[in-house]
């Protein structure tokens, strides 16, 4: 006998999912065929026992808590709490944890590329704009590059009330240069009350004056040490006395201003003095750079006084270098890995240009 | 622990029976029955309420069913009796059709033992009456459609063996 049924078929019956007049065929044909039939006794067996649920005799609620650790698991342990709020917050804690990973990396971004304004516009003052110059009086420690691109100098008044005295032409022991300067005779001399410095003198219609103390240097070996000039500084006619009057070099330039027919004391700065308008206000500063860790000062004359600026101690700089070329101002931070930031003055303030 | 306790009475029968079936051994279904709820308690706070809990808790008991299978690979030559057949064949008052009933119902259990461990657990679970196809697929980590196949392979199976084995019984009885 051809059979036309399948094992799909035997289990729609088992599970009771066939119409009544298939199910009476169904049966029918089982009780003739013995393949169906044999199909039919194994799937009905099978289905006997995974139907049938076995109770489970033992108390086992007691015996789990024999094994569970109260204690540790308990809902009030901070443990279990930690698990808690972290597993229910998995899906937050990821996007915080990406948009920190991407706030690191643009911030390391940044330290290794440092995007400034000022060091496009290096070297070109014309094109630099002074952003939010920022008044850092006092807080020169929280100076910081990437948010100060201008700093306003200060200035102070220079002391030059020291008066010039006359001389009697005997102290001068000996003269070693003079030089006529405008009618006078400018020289440098030996005064025989200081064993220490040579002096400058001036000879003013038979009087002579004893301009201070020029030069520590023997002037027979190295003559060239010194020197006396004329200058032309904000429509004034200054004279010029430059020599060097420490060791290593240590230069001292003074100005002196005639009033009268008699020498005054004009200005005296460390170094040697520059005379410049550097911030093209028609009118020169004096920028003053000594020292082997340069300090520089910058002056300006305004309404018959010499006001003076510490670029040190503004820029809060371990040293800086004036560059006689280019006009920048060069501060050097040994506590910053030996960063070096140039810096323009426009008349008010010292801008930043470039950082290297 | 209220809630716990509650939920041990909810589920302790029908994960036994789960695992009887997987096991055919009542001490280690005893062992690994324990296993699933203290592991249950321990890992409460990470159920996530996008799975059954029925599921969740199978998914549980299979996990720690599938280390037992690979440990207990050579064991299951073990006796078939443990699983109570009693009241499936002791229907009839006829010793000779119990006899043969008793004998039937052995031989399934014997072939069901002899199933490979990716039918017998569909085939298993299929008759877990919470359960979905979708859901025994989630629990066995793979697709309905594959969980079909493998349940009607697990029931050719036991077609063919048994018939096998009635060949064998009449011949030897010849």
């Amino acid at each position: 006998m051809k059979c036309n049924y399948n094992i799909e078929d035997l289990v729609n019956l088992i599970e009771d999912t066939v119409d009544e007049e298939s199910r009476i065929e169904l049966e029918h044909h089982i009780k003739k065929c013995s393949k169906c039939n044999k199909n039919y006794t194994a799937l009905k067996l099978a289905d006997n026992l995974m139907q049938k649920e076995v109770k489970y005799s033992k108390d086992l609620y007691n015996n789990l808590i024999v094994r569970i650790d109260e204690n540790r698991y308990k809902s009030q342990s901070l443990k279990y709490r930690i698990g808690f709020i972290f597993y229910k917050n998995v899906p937050k804690l990821k996007i915080i944890l990406t948009a920190t990973v991407i706030i690191l990396l643009l911030i390391t971004a940044k330290s290794i590329f440092p995007f400034n304004k000022s060091s496009i516009n290096k070297y070109n003052s014309s094109k630099v704009v002074s952003q939010n110059s920022t008044t850092i009086a006092g807080k020169e420690d929280s100076f910081n590059e990437y948010d100060i691109e201008s700093i306003p100098l200060e200035f102070k008044n220079v002391d030059v009330t020291q008066s010039i005295e006359e001389i009697d032409k005997s102290v001068i022991e000996k003269i070693y240069t003079e030089k006529n300067i405008a009618g006078m005779i400018v020289f440098i001399f030996k005064n025989s009350k200081d064993e220490e410095f040579l002096h400058g003198g001036i000879k003013i219609d038979g009087t002579y004056y004893d301009l201070g103390e020029v030069s520590a240097i023997l002037l027979e070996e190295y003559p060239d040490t010194i020197s006396i000039e004329e200058i032309n500084y904000c429509n004034l006619k200054l004279l010029r006395i430059y020599g060097i009057v420490g060791g290593a070099y240590f230069g001292k330039t003074s100005y002196y201003v005639f009033h009268d027919g008699k020498p005054n004391n004009f200005l005296t700065v460390n170094g040697r003095g520059i005379e410049r308008d550097i911030d093209n206000d028609g009118k020169e500063e004096i920028i003053s750079c000594s020292g082997p860790a340069p300090y520089t000062y910058l002056y300006e004359y305004e309404d018959g006084y010499i006001k003076l600026s510490d670029i040190n101690l503004k820029l809060n700089a371990d040293g800086v270098f004036f560059d006689n070329d280019s006009n920048i101002f060069k501060a050097y931070y040994g506590n910053d890995n030996g960063k070096i930031k140039l810096f323009e003055y426009n008349g008010k303030e010292m801008v930043l240009v470039d950082v290297r | 622990m209220k809630s716990f306790e509650t939920l041990v009475n909810l589920y302790k029968d029908k994960i036994y029976s789960f695992l009887l079936k997987m096991t055919l051994s009542r001490e280690d279904s005893d062992d690994l029955l324990q296993e699933t709820f203290v592991s249950v308690y321990k890992n409460l706070y990470k159920y996530n309420d996008k799975w059954k809990f029925s599921t969740w808790i199978y998914k549980i008991a299979t996990n720690l069913l599938k280390n037992y299978w690979k440990k207990s690979k050579r064991l299951r030559t073990r006796e078939l009796s443990q699983f109570p057949l009693d009241d499936l064949y002791n229907y009839s008052n006829n010793p000779e059709i119990k006899y043969e009933n008793k004998e039937n119902c052995l031989q399934i259990v014997k072939i069901l033992n002899d199933l490979n461990y990716d039918y017998r657990i569909a085939f298993v679970l299929k008759y877990v009456k919470d359960l979905s196809i979708a859901d025994i697929a989630n629990i066995t980590g793979t697709s309905p459609e594959n969980v079909k196949m493998r349940i009607y392979r697990a029931r050719k199976k036991i077609c063919n063996e048994f018939k096998k084995q009635q060949k064998e019984l009449n011949a030897y009885e010849m």
